[in-house]
């Protein structure tokens, strides 16, 4: 700081010998001339540094001491001025640059999105354009609170978000429930419940309502399990009425899944030649720039990378640059192994078995085949599970009341 | 006569010091020294440079003289108030 103080201000290195510089010196202490730096140099000389204003007050003490002063460099800002009058282009640059940098300033140049794993990056992004928000748009466009709760509106998996703008970058922070929240439903409401499956019972403790199956039942997809209409019987054994109860059962179906998959017999391998190309890659806004561009070259994977360019930490400007490494390779048609049809497969079911397990489901049977056909492997799994089932289903008033109306 | 005068006055500073507490370095201008290792020392309440090369630098205090000797002598800055001495320093003296 005080470094920059004295740029500004402007200072000199000057060689004061003679009679005696001592002396010299303490005048200039004495009159509050600040010397620094001070270096012995040759048997009588000494070189130190002295401001400007400090250095056109000296004279008397040059005259008293008997000393002689030269000047061995200039520094700061005093001297540097006469310069650039004679380069005004390179002024006018400079300030060119800073009347730039604070024009992006009032815009964004950077989206970032944190915390974010069900909803892709580019749901995200195409969502905000729907909201008018994308990089190169103003600030101001962006209202933060209407934000968030478009957010968490869009999508009923964010349980909480976060958006800052810092700088010229807008940061969305995004926190996910692996279950999506759902409001319950009113418990008083009269409902039955429904399979939603097709299979067996498999065992069924009913807590209200009226079990219409029993363990062992076969039971189609939207058939009344356990209803929540209760006869109300008179002395003689009739129904008179029926009164209405939210049915609640833990019933288990036995039930089968199916599951299909396939992958191609033959893919194309990529046998690096050793051939490499490398090509400068910049962006100005939307413009981009590429020297030499091998974009058209055939047979080559491309390794892009590329960086935008910040001016501070969180001061993200509208250029890119980077490198973009292109690899030749030769093309060779090349089957699967059985290792990798299994492993390949073999990671698809597990994903969809583990998606059931998340459920609660309980495996019985597996039975997975792997078949070669012309063109691609298939495979085809059937799975015998015991799930959990019940579907609530409110009961239509007018329906009641029709019946009621019979019994009377 | 006038000798008298100064130890008298000296007498009652020395009194006045003891007896209120008060820095010596206010009252008595003694120069305050403050050495870090032997890189630097830090010298207030002085009155001027009287020898300054790179291996031997004598101070005026207001009461004694002070000499730095070592190597690589080097005066960072010096003003009115304070300065800063640089470099190996092997001896201090008060002269």
């Amino acid at each position: 700081m005080i470094g920059l103080f004295r740029f500004f201000q402007g200072y000199l290195r000057i060689r004061v010998w003679g009679f005696s510089p001592e002396r010299f010196m303490n005048l200039c202490c004495n009159h509050n001339i600040l010397l620094w730096d001070i270096e012995k140099c040759g048997s009588e000389s000494y070189s130190m540094n002295i401001s400007l204003n400090g250095y056109f007050q000296i004279r008397p003490f040059v005259r008293k001491t008997g000393t002689k002063v030269a000047v061995l460099q200039k520094f700061g800002l005093p001297f540097f001025i006469p310069h650039i009058k004679l380069h005004s282009f390179f002024l006018l640059g400079i300030l060119g640059t800073f009347c730039f940098l604070f024009w992006t300033t009032g815009y964004i140049w950077k989206i970032e999105t944190t915390g974010n794993q069900e909803i892709k990056t580019e749901e995200l992004t195409a969502f905000l354009e729907e909201q008018n928000i994308e990089i190169g748009c103003k600030k101001s466009v962006v209202q933060v609170e209407e934000l968030e709760k478009a957010i968490r509106n869009e999508f009923p998996i964010v349980t909480w978000t976060s958006v800052q703008i810092e700088g010229t970058r807008l940061w969305i922070q995004i926190k996910e429930n692996d279950k999506i929240l759902t409001v319950d439903k009113e418990i008083d409401t009269p409902s039955d419940l429904v399979a939603s499956k097709d299979g067996i019972v498999s065992s069924i403790i009913t807590r209200n309502g009226v079990p219409m199956v029993k363990a062992g039942d076969e039971v189609k997809e939207g058939d009344i399990l356990v209803s929540g209409r209760v006869p109300i019987y008179n002395d003689a054994g009739e129904i008179i009425h029926y009164q209405l109860y939210a049915a609640d059962a833990d019933i288990y179906l036995e039930c089968t899944y199916e599951f299909q998959a396939s992958m191609p017999i033959s893919y194309i391998r990529h046998d690096p030649t050793g051939k490499e190309y490398k090509s400068i890659y910049l962006k100005l806004f939307d413009k981009e720039f590429i020297f030499p561009d091998y974009r058209d070259k055939e047979n080559c994977d491309v390794e892009e990378d590329r960086k935008q360019v910040q001016a501070l930490e969180q001061w993200f400007l509208p250029f890119y640059y980077g490198v973009d490494r292109y690899s030749e390779y030769n093309p060779v048609k090349t089957k699967y192994s059985k290792e990798e049809v299994s492993e390949e497969l073999g990671q698809e079911i597990h994903t969809f078995i583990t998606s059931l397990e998340e459920k609660g489901v309980q495996f019985i049977e597996k039975d997975v085949k792997i078949e070669k056909g012309n063109l691609q492997w298939q495979l085809s799994a059937d799975f015998l599970v015991i799930e959990k089932t019940g579907e609530t289903v409110p009961i239509e008033m007018n329906e009641m009341s029709e019946e009621n109306g019979e019994q009377n | 006569m006038r000798e008298n005068k100064k130890k008298n006055s000296s007498k009652t500073k020395e009194f006045i010091i003891e007896s209120l507490k008060i820095p010596r370095d206010i009252v008595m201008g003694d120069s305050v020294l403050t050495v870090t290792g032997n890189v630097s020392a830090h010298i207030e309440n002085y009155r001027g440079i009287l020898e300054y090369t790179s291996c031997h630098i004598l101070i005026q205090g207001k009461n004694c003289q002070i000499c730095f000797e070592g190597k690589g002598l080097y005066i960072d800055y010096y003003t009115n108030e304070d300065m800063k001495i640089s470099g190996c320093i092997s001896s201090i003296q008060y002269i």
